[in-house]
């Protein structure tokens, strides 16, 4: 079996671009009139490529997605799953392997018609690298009913699983000095090791490593600015990655910078 | 008296030729790293050698999308062209290691600079130096130097960080704006954004 992939993979990829699987799952297999489900996008990608973050680092090109939806649906902005920092000859960027699920909130007006179909559509276009790069596209759809009796769809158990949750925004100050804005950690829910930090703006930052710098005020992550940041940025999100404690998991922040 | 501005000459050119730097900082202002190699038909490059010109130097490789976006649409040749006609140096810096994604033999890259038509020189770092040197980690990476050896424009070629060459018309060419800018006397707006493309194959 694994030597006929390795075949099949060699095969593949001396002329055509390996294959990336792009599939739509919903939360449900039904939809209610005004109340919001989710979609994701499953990306399972050739063994050894990958595809990126909303901020790819120093190389690479984030993920995009174009909604077609019916009228008086609105689609909310991408909830991205914790990346992998990747250095390939001293480029590092953030990176999805084997498999990634981008999920999209997804609201229908209030006024949907009992017993009507909902047609999704998505065009999807994605970078794939290895060493080499080759952009990809697809065009995916679903079709949804609508009634009162929504049904959770159980695959998207493993989009749910992926996706961040949000973090209290009180618990974490952000501030600028020098080239980096500093995450300061307020309590003790963190540990005091092993934060990872997955900043979201590329304009802003790259994929270089966050120090942690204890100081007598507190614990700080440091996350240097990029070279190419056109000042210091308003605010900084990202993922926040808490490997142990009260606060374990992977969460969403945005948070404001301010002054030292 | 003679003696006098004679001295005051040579300190002149001892304090201008020091804006070209050695190593530092990359940043808006700080002076241009020099280097000094070869170019593809084996001609001596030294960024002193242009001072007094302004220089761009553009990272690049022939097998990356984000490259062949304005390569295949001519955008970066025509780019070349324009302004080399109006003084300005363009260098085509290739740091990919043998062996590394977009490898190309000095040989090789004159006959794609034939065929693709680049009026620019081109410079084969297969060392990756002069990539290391300006901490360049895609193509295509854009720098412009002033003609005092300072670093006036680095970053992205354009602000549609795409594959597609059907973007290039409603793009914004940020080295055009800071060359236009530049050449006309006036303060270059926006001096550095984020480069994107393919991460360079470096020495590993």
């Amino acid at each position: 079996m694994a030597c006929a992939n390795v075949v099949l993979f060699l095969i593949c990829c001396q002329s055509n671009a390996p294959h990336t699987k792009t599939e739509l799952v919903a939360s449900t297999n039904t939809v209610q009139a005004g109340k919001s489900f989710q979609v994701a996008l499953h990306m399972t990608m050739a063994p050894e490529w990958h595809s990126y973050y909303i901020n790819p680092g120093e190389s690479g090109q984030a993920t995009t997605i174009k909604w077609h939806l019916p009228a008086g649906f609105k689609a909310g902005p991408i909830q991205w799953p914790v990346p992998k920092r990747n250095v390939l000859g001293g480029v590092a960027a953030y990176v999805y392997e084997h498999e990634a699920w981008l999920v999209t909130d997804i609201t229908p007006p209030a006024n949907l018609a009992l017993g009507q179909k909902v047609h999704i559509g998505a065009d999807i276009s994605w970078l794939l690298c290895q060493e080499v790069c080759v952009p990809q596209k697809s065009a995916l759809s679903l079709e949804l009913a609508t009634n009162d009796n929504p049904v959770p769809n159980p695959r998207f158990d493993s989009a749910k699983k992926a996706l961040p949750t949000k973090l209290n925004p009180s618990l974490i100050r952000a501030y600028a000095k020098k080239d980096a804005v500093r995450l300061r950690f307020k309590t003790d829910l963190f540990p005091a090791s092993g934060l990872e930090f997955y900043p979201s703006d590329a304009k802003y930052f790259g994929a270089d490593p966050h120090p942690l710098e204890h100081t007598k005020s507190g614990m700080n992550l440091v996350i240097p600015l990029s070279k190419y940041a056109p000042g210091i940025p308003k605010h900084v999100s990202g993922i926040l990655v808490v490997p142990s404690g009260n606060a374990k998991g992977a969460h969403w922040i945005d948070v404001q910078v301010t002054e030292p | 008296m003679k003696l006098g501005s004679l001295f005051l000459a040579t300190v002149v050119i001892g304090a201008s030729a020091l804006a070209y730097g050695t190593t530092g900082k990359i940043e808006i202002g700080a002076s241009a790293p020099t280097f000094s190699t070869v170019d593809s038909m084996g001609k001596s490059v030294r960024l002193e050698d242009y001072k007094g010109k302004y220089v761009v130097l553009e990272w690049s490789n022939f097998g990356c999308p984000y490259v062949q976006k304005h390569y295949e649409s001519g955008n970066m040749q025509s780019l070349q062209k324009k302004y080399t006609k109006k003084g300005v140096v363009w260098l085509t810096i290739f740091s990919s290691a043998p062996g590394g994604h977009g490898y190309a033999s000095s040989a090789e890259l004159n006959k794609i600079a034939a065929e693709k038509k680049l009026s620019s020189k081109l410079v084969a770092d297969a060392s990756g130096t002069i990539g290391h040197l300006y901490g360049a980690k895609n193509t295509p990476t854009m720098f412009v130097i002033d003609p005092r050896g300072h670093i006036a424009y680095m970053g992205g070629i354009d602000d549609k960080a795409t594959a597609d060459a059907s973007d290039i018309p409603s793009s914004k060419n940020y080295v055009a704006a800071a060359l236009d800018e530049a050449l006309a006397g006036k303060p270059i707006t926006i001096s550095k954004s984020r480069p994107y493309g393919c991460g360079i194959g470096y020495k590993r």
